[in-house]
């Protein structure tokens, strides 16, 4: 499906970062408006994005988020180094949640991420390693009846 | 409604983009502190929800930014940090803060003909999408 590619873009993402926290998928979403994707493919890709981006400055040491768009579907792959997560199953459940307090107070932490990201997308894929990092591959899908 | 008649209503003072607040337009809102459930769940189609928090960290701006969301209120009568007033004027967002409470807030918006926002119902996946 490579040659439906029609864009490739790397965001590098900084753990513990707040003050930039959002600003790739920011971006992404731009990129995303300027090359007339659907709004509803737009909406989902972007809010699984955010939470995927989130968790990076939440969680991780740093990372890099890389935003490829098909003509059939965009796809987000999100590498970091990090501390990993030990039972994925256990992470993917609502309200589970390892987060310290003061991202609580952000908003964050409640343990909806995961859940948010796999609501949001068509194919979601994470691999992860502990004490390594994890990779986080997601997909929303551009239908016919988005066109 | 326009969201300077929204910061009338709920007795709120203006502090982003304060130049648009009498153009940009409010027919549904949204109450909530954790910001997952704003992104699991709003949705603003037409530009046109608020959304009425107590959170105050520029977090608040990002969602807003991914759902289209235009206004904020900052309830409960909290000091809005100067990166969130400065990350809402890039991004064209008002924010409006208020010392009423998130539940008194949505009450008077609400009784002023203000909806609950479209809620997102997420269906049964498949691989195929």
């Amino acid at each position: 499906m490579e040659e439906n590619l029609l864009l490739v873009e790397k965001f590098k993402i900084q753990g513990r970062d707040f003050d930039r926290a959002g600003e790739a998928s920011s971006q992404i979403k731009t990129i995303l408006k300027k090359l007339n994707i659907p709004p509803s493919v737009i909406r989902k890709a972007t809010i699984a994005a955010y939470e995927t981006e989130m968790n990076i400055i939440i969680y991780a040491y740093h990372g890099v988020m890389t935003l490829k768009v098909y003509k059939n579907k965009v796809k987000v792959i999100a590498e970091d180094k990090g501390p990993g997560i030990p039972d994925i199953n256990l992470a993917m459940q609502e309200g589970y949640s390892t987060a310290p307090p003061e991202i609580l107070e952000m908003g964050f932490g409640a343990g909806m991420g995961l859940a948010n990201i796999k609501k949001n997308s068509d194919i979601l894929e994470i691999k992860s390693n502990v004490n390594k990092g994890t990779t986080v591959t997601f997909e929303v899908s551009i239908n016919e009846q988005h066109k | 409604m326009k969201a300077e008649e929204a910061a009338k209503l709920v007795k709120g003072k203006i502090v982003s983009c304060k130049e648009v607040a009498d153009k940009v337009k409010i027919r549904s809102g949204f109450s909530a502190d954790l910001m997952s459930d704003v992104l699991a769940l709003a949705i603003s189609p037409n530009k046109d929800t608020i959304l009425i928090t107590g959170i105050t960290n520029p977090q608040i701006v990002r969602t807003a930014e991914i759902l289209d969301i235009p206004v904020i209120v900052v309830a409960r009568g909290k000091a809005v940090p100067q990166e969130t007033i400065k990350l809402a004027e890039e991004k064209g967002i008002i924010l409006i803060k208020t010392k009423l409470t998130v539940f008194v807030t949505s009450g008077i918006l609400y009784s002023h003909g203000i909806k609950g926002a479209r809620i997102l119902k997420h269906g049964r996946k498949s691989a195929a999408g």
